[in-house]
């Protein structure tokens, strides 16, 4: 079209400086995204410095090389995490692909035991062993043997309670999901859903525990704990009842409530006790023992 | 419409350097960047004054043709597409902080005669009438149509609602079809 017009050195140098009046500016901008010519006069009269190019070429290329964050990295940055935390939170060994098949493995035994048995009994051994896996996973998302990089992610400035507790969360809905995925697979109604306050129950005794002794240790208490009590309750009990019958009835109805108050006081003591989820603590405790 | 696109000897043109792009190519994004950065610089200078943040867009803006270089369609000027995502990553990084001074530009310059002449040559009477508008109303007048962003866009770059880049485009038209009849 304006193939003849073209702007003169003159004019291009009060554009680049900005400097010019506006109908001679409309008329460079609206002429320069055309003409190669006036776009390689510009670049040879504006004055600016290579090195400022050659400054900016080289972030470009930074950001450009960078490879492309892991798959739940990229995930958490999506979900807006920032980049550092979602990095660091994905390094956590929970997050491998080994410990999340490992629960995937035993939840889908439990819903294959569930679907294949009669009635809501079948479902018992779901509602007994759902508590355990958040009690170990804490274990797996905050203990040193478990992150390669545990001394050098100890030492950034990221590291912290916040750092922890972050793994810990993510590794915990990580759980949670599965387990709702199963219990749904399962679908006896609302007697599937009575593992939610319970399981968030011993995920918070066991939180508790860590700001005491450790992750290692408190997930074995825990577990421990879990498994004692209800074969103590059982031997305690009149010996006709059957086991689980006792499980079941230790989930149900009004017992939901007690759920819910535990839930209440361990998600406030942990409140309380946020400081204490240091992984350099861990990485002592680990030293000391 | 496009001159280049039959490239001569060992000179790659903008769609094909474009393309090497889409294909991964970095040297080829390094040359399109050699050949586009200074008059992005220029033109973004226009619309916003702190340098550090005509920077960081223009860095922004090649991370952006890096990755997207595939879904150029072939249609149009490289030049133009570049532009485009320019001044949309200028609207992303302005958003980020607080409100730059756009559109700083010096409207008290004496303009020689010559070049009346010559604008004129491009715009004809059109030069006197946007002269002649405030520069809120220039303001609006260049993000729609030089830069053709949308309203929402618009409204997001100059930090106005976009009721008023509606309202304040209206009266250029009318101010200009006033200036020009």
């Amino acid at each position: 079209m304006n193939t003849e017009w073209h702007a003169s050195d003159q004019m291009l140098i009060e554009y680049s400086n900005v400097h010019c009046d506006v109908s001679t500016a409309y008329s460079i901008e609206a002429h320069l995204e055309r003409c190669q010519g006036c776009r390689g006069t510009l670049a040879r009269l504006s004055g600016s410095r290579p090195e400022h190019a050659e400054e900016i070429w080289n972030r470009i290329a930074d950001v450009i090389d960078r490879p492309n964050p892991p798959v739940l990295a990229g995930c958490l940055m999506r979900l807006g995490m920032p980049e550092p935390w979602a990095l660091l939170t994905a390094a956590t060994r929970a997050m491998s692909a080994a410990w999340v098949g490992l629960q995937i493995l035993l939840i889908g035994g439990a819903v294959a035991l569930a679907r294949l048995g009669a009635g809501p009994n079948a479902f018992t051994p779901f509602l007994f062993f759902a508590p355990i896996l958040p009690a170990v996973g804490v274990v797996v998302a905050y203990h040193p043997r478990f992150d390669p990089a545990a001394e050098i992610t100890a030492c950034s400035p990221m590291a912290g309670a916040k750092l922890g507790l972050t793994r810990i969360v993510a590794v915990l809905s990580v759980t949670l999901s599965l387990l709702f995925a199963g219990s749904l697979i399962v679908g006896h109604g609302w007697i599937t859903l009575t593992w939610i306050l319970p399981t968030l129950a011993v995920a918070g005794a066991t939180l508790v525990v860590v700001t005491l002794i450790g992750a290692e240790q408190a997930s074995l208490v825990v577990v421990v704990l879990w498994v004692t009590t209800w074969f103590t309750l059982y031997v305690l009990r009149s010996p006709q009842g059957r086991f689980v019958n006792l499980v079941n009835d230790g989930f149900l109805g009004e017992r939901q409530w007690l759920w819910a108050g535990a839930c209440l006081v361990m998600g406030a003591v942990v409140y309380v006790r946020r400081d204490r989820f240091e992984l350099a603590l861990e990485l002592q405790r680990q030293g000391m023992s | 419409m496009s001159v280049d696109s039959d490239a001569v000897g060992p000179e790659r043109s903008d769609v094909q350097l474009l393309n090497a792009v889409g294909a991964g190519d970095q040297v080829a994004l390094r040359e399109l960047y050699e050949r586009h950065q200074a008059w992005l610089i220029a033109r973004l200078r226009h619309r916003c004054a702190d340098p550090d943040v005509v920077d960081e867009c223009l860095q922004d803006t090649f991370v952006a043709v890096w990755k997207s270089a595939s879904s150029y369609e072939g249609n149009g000027e490289v030049a133009a597409w570049i532009w485009g995502i320019a001044i949309r990553r200028l609207i992303g990084v302005l958003r980020k902080q607080p409100r730059q001074i756009v559109f700083a530009r010096d409207d008290t310059v004496m303009v020689s005669a010559e070049e009346h002449v010559l604008s004129g040559v491009q715009y004809g009477d059109l030069a006197g009438a946007l002269s002649g508008l405030s520069p809120e109303l220039r303001a609006v007048v260049q993000a729609t149509v030089l830069d053709g962003l949308t309203t929402r866009e618009a409204s997001r770059l100059l930090g106005i609602p976009a009721g008023t880049v509606k309202t304040r485009m209206m009266r250029a038209r009318q101010e200009l079809r006033g200036a020009l009849t």
